[in-house]
């Protein structure tokens, strides 16, 4: 039986802005609210973070990018389990949403795009 | 007349060429894994490319556990005006095997971009394995780039 955590996750890009934090319950139901990135947050740097772990017969993955450029910057991170419990965060010049899936069996869902 | 339509026709083709052709900067890309033949495994990826007007770098990081072992991954990545870094570990255990896989990229609007990845397995009374995968691309590597048709 495979135990799975996403410990921490966090994305930040420039200035602070409410992130969109898009929430599935196990049951199925999803969950939708607004959440200040400041609290969302890791640290206080230009960066992204994810880490995750698992225990018995299971997998743990974790995923970083960051980028910078005239035209904008990027932050996203995720992480998640063979169970398809994941975490995931993104935020850029366009805005910062969050997404939780701890539906049970459901495939690993990574929003990206803002 | 004809003779200058086909001439008019070469020189829309020249700029259509040209117009497509686009330079690429190299991206610098590593990767490690532990052999994936005992209970417990752990792989790392990362890539960096540095521009002067951009920076980006990326990272993964997975680790696997069976009977009983534990799996362990993060990742961090942070970048200002002048570079962008990343650092992905995935470590795994058990009772008698340990994996851990570990790789930092680095990218520099003007300087090189480096990625470098470790692995290590270490199954107990056995030597460990020990792969290395290293890139480094150099400011004038970049300034060449490569160019698609």
């Amino acid at each position: 039986m495979m135990s799975f955590l996403p410990l921490a996750l966090a994305a930040t890009a420039g200035a602070s802005q409410p992130c969109h934090e898009i929430h599935y319950l196990p049951d199925g139901t999803m969950q939708e609210r607004w959440v200040d990135a400041d609290i969302a947050a890791e640290d206080s740097g230009n960066g992204a973070s994810a880490r995750s772990s698992s225990s018995g017969n299971g997998q743990s993955h974790s995923s970083v990018s960051v980028s910078s450029s005239s035209s904008g910057s990027r932050a996203s991170s995720s992480s998640s389990s063979a169970n398809g419990h994941s975490v995931s965060m993104t935020q850029d010049d366009k805005g910062c949403r969050i997404v939780i899936d701890d539906r049970d069996g459901s495939s690993t869902q990574r929003e990206n795009e803002p | 007349m004809k003779r200058l339509i086909l001439a008019s026709s070469a020189i829309a083709l020249g700029l259509s060429g040209a117009a497509m052709a686009q330079t690429t900067t190299p991206s610098t890309t590593t990767s490690a894994s532990t052999p994936t033949t005992g209970d417990v495994s752990a792989s790392t990826s990362g890539t960096a490319t540095g521009t002067p007007n951009s920076v980006e770098a990326g990272g993964t990081s997975d680790a696997q556990a069976a009977n009983g072992g534990t799996g362990n991954t993060s990742g961090s990545a942070q970048f200002n005006d002048n570079m962008a870094n990343q650092r992905s570990v995935a470590t795994a255990r058990d009772a008698d095997e340990r994996a851990r896989s570990m790789t930092h990229s680095h990218a520099s609007r003007n300087g090189a971009d480096v990625s470098h990845s470790t692995s290590i397995y270490k199954q107990q009374g056995e030597k460990p394995v020990i792969s290395r995968d290293t890139q480094v691309t150099t400011p004038k590597e970049k300034a060449a780039g490569t160019t698609a048709p």
